[in-house]
């Protein structure tokens, strides 16, 4: 379908040019990797490899993550008219230094960049001036001309999206790099994906859906790209079941989705029809939102129960109402309590029938501008009232793009800059921030203080509850 | 449960306020430090953290390309108990 949109130049008469896409990652992460998430596959370079390779315009691929050192990366770089790369925040100072390798072996070369990172911030992206064309937004629509026809097009070119997911063709996933050493290969299931502590490998990671439309200030995706028309749940299914047949059997789902519970219709067609038509019922991991969880409760019941949503992602970041409203984040500490209560009650429910309970994956934010010391308690309280969670903590970072990060900055008040903001060491990223007592209320020190609320929530919790069955 | 002289050293060092992290530079260079309050690092072994993290002693917050760990309840309860035998 895809294929037929675009209207690709007349290739140039003479030799084909070589083009090379560099998948980009820190050295050794697929050979010898410290995790699990520096090993997942790029959606978004797989997408656009496909659609060029649909369209006759080949590219030849490998990745810095498959490489130990520069030298390899150098030597593997040699002889291409043509280097691509999708930038992403953390990716930049590798993009950039593997843009200045390639200019250095191939002076007459041309290196195209697009990604996120071109996106939020285009100043740091200009600055390079290896940097040949910079695509901003969604690449899909004209990638094809770009990569045949680059003379064309000005330095930076706004991208142009598809309307719809459905519009997308299935990402060709040995387009994706291999794991690079055969301790890594042994376990990968390449194409599929390795096991990340959510579910059983092999996984297959999937797109359903494209941006968060909220706008939560620590966060940047939907003031840089457009909402887009989700990926019908015949297509979801009909991918799964092509994965599982020909490089499985799949183990476990990750859907990569922002937000994977919103639309209600599409959520209830996926109640009905995951269980019914996809080969097995996968476990899966998908993101949700608080408010979404209670404004929906008996979908989000049946999603959980029905379709084996087994790891549910929630970013509830804080426990405090005063914290939730700096961060613009829509949510409120009851929503948070309604979701978690929730899910535990269900989670008893199936435990006792013998089923593994679902569990929380949830991203929780301290050390945010304006946090006080009982704010924080009450998102430590918070966690520990949560029966079944893996939290992923991390301290707030005023990342370029986002309305939070821009005034911070603007403020003066970032510790971070652009030449660490990437791959930031430290845990300190804003003066003022009282870091060491987060240090101490992580290692544990004012437990006391923590676990003296935790019996009046619990109470106050087991009221709401018995009052909303006698509502 | 056996644990080395290295490992109990940094669950105790968690747990007196250390941040325990690791990070791979540009290079590719993966490494793993305690961090001192005022900045000051000290490398620690690699297999040390792996050994702590199979045990459940801590977790990571799962971040990359640089990540925290932390005592889990069952490490806060080995350090009780490392505690009580000095």
């Amino acid at each position: 379908m895809f294929k037929n949109l675009f209207n690709p130049k007349v290739k140039p008469e003479g030799k084909e040019p070589k083009r090379l896409w560099l998948d980009l990652g820190d050295l050794g992460d697929l050979v010898n990797p410290a995790g699990p998430h520096e090993q997942w596959q790029d959606h978004g370079m797989g997408l656009l490899r496909t659609i060029l390779h649909q369209n006759g315009v080949m590219t030849d691929m490998f990745s810095t993550r498959q490489c130990t050192s520069w030298e390899e990366v150098e030597k593997r770089m040699k002889g291409y008219d043509m280097l691509i790369m999708n930038v992403r925040s953390y990716t930049f100072p590798v993009a950039y230094r593997s843009a200045q390798i390639f200019k250095k072996i191939n002076p007459k070369g041309i290196v195209l960049t697009g990604g996120m990172h071109a996106t939020v911030a285009l100043d740091e992206m200009l600055a390079v001036p290896e940097f040949d064309k910079i695509c901003q937004g969604p690449g899909e629509n004209v990638i094809v001309n770009l990569v045949t026809n680059p003379d064309a097009f000005p330095r930076v070119i706004l991208g142009v999206g598809a309307k719809s997911m459905a519009d997308w063709p299935m990402v060709d996933r040995t387009l994706w790099p291999e794991p690079a050493s055969k301790k890594l290969a042994a376990k990968f299931n390449w194409p599929l994906e390795p096991e990340c502590g959510w579910g059983p490998p092999p996984v297959a990671t999937i797109l359903t859906s494209r941006v968060c439309p909220w706008q939560c200030a620590f966060c940047n995706e939907n003031s840089y790209i457009p909402n887009m028309g989700r990926r019908p749940v015949d297509m979801v299914i009909e991918e799964l079941n092509y994965l599982d047949e020909t490089f499985g059997p799949i183990g476990s789902v990750v859907i990569h989705d922002s937000m994977f519970f919103q639309n209600p219709s599409w959520l209830e067609e996926w109640v009905d029809k995951y269980p019914k038509y996809a080969n097995k019922t996968w476990p899966y991991w998908a993101a949700a939102r608080a408010d979404t969880v209670r404004q929906w409760p008996d979908l989000f019941e049946a999603v959980v129960r029905k379709t084996n949503w087994s790891t549910v992602s929630i970013g509830f970041e804080s426990g405090s109402d005063r914290v939730l409203k700096i961060l613009n984040k829509e949510c409120t500490e009851e929503d948070n309590y309604f979701a978690i209560d929730l899910l535990t009650r269900i989670g008893d429910e199936m435990e006792a029938k013998g089923q593994k309970p679902p569990v929380f994956w949830s991203n929780i934010m301290l050390g945010i501008p304006g946090e006080t010391r009982e704010d924080a308690f009450k998102t430590m309280r918070m966690l520990k009232y949560t029966k079944r969670i893996m939290p992923s903590i991390s301290f707030y970072a005023p990342y370029p793009g986002s309305v939070l990060g821009h005034q911070i900055i603007a403020e003066g008040k970032s510790l971070m800059s652009k030449e660490n903001y990437h791959r930031y060491p430290d845990d300190e990223k804003v003066k003022g921030i009282d870091y060491q007592f987060y240090r101490d209320l992580l290692s544990g020190k004012y437990d006391d203080e923590i676990n003296r609320g935790l019996a009046t929530i619990r109470q106050q919790r087991v009221d709401f509850w018995d009052a909303l069955a006698k509502a | 449960m056996q644990l080395s002289e290295a490992q109990r050293r940094i669950l105790l060092a968690v747990a007196g306020g250390m941040r325990l992290k690791d990070h791979r530079d540009i290079e590719g260079n993966k490494t793993y430090a305690l961090h001192h309050p005022d900045d000051r690092s000290e490398p620690v072994d690699a297999r040390d953290v792996e050994v702590l993290v199979e045990l459940g002693l801590i977790s990571s917050n799962k971040k990359f390309p640089s990540a925290t760990y932390w005592l889990t309840e069952q490490g806060n309860l080995a350090i009780r108990a490392l505690q009580n035998s000095a």
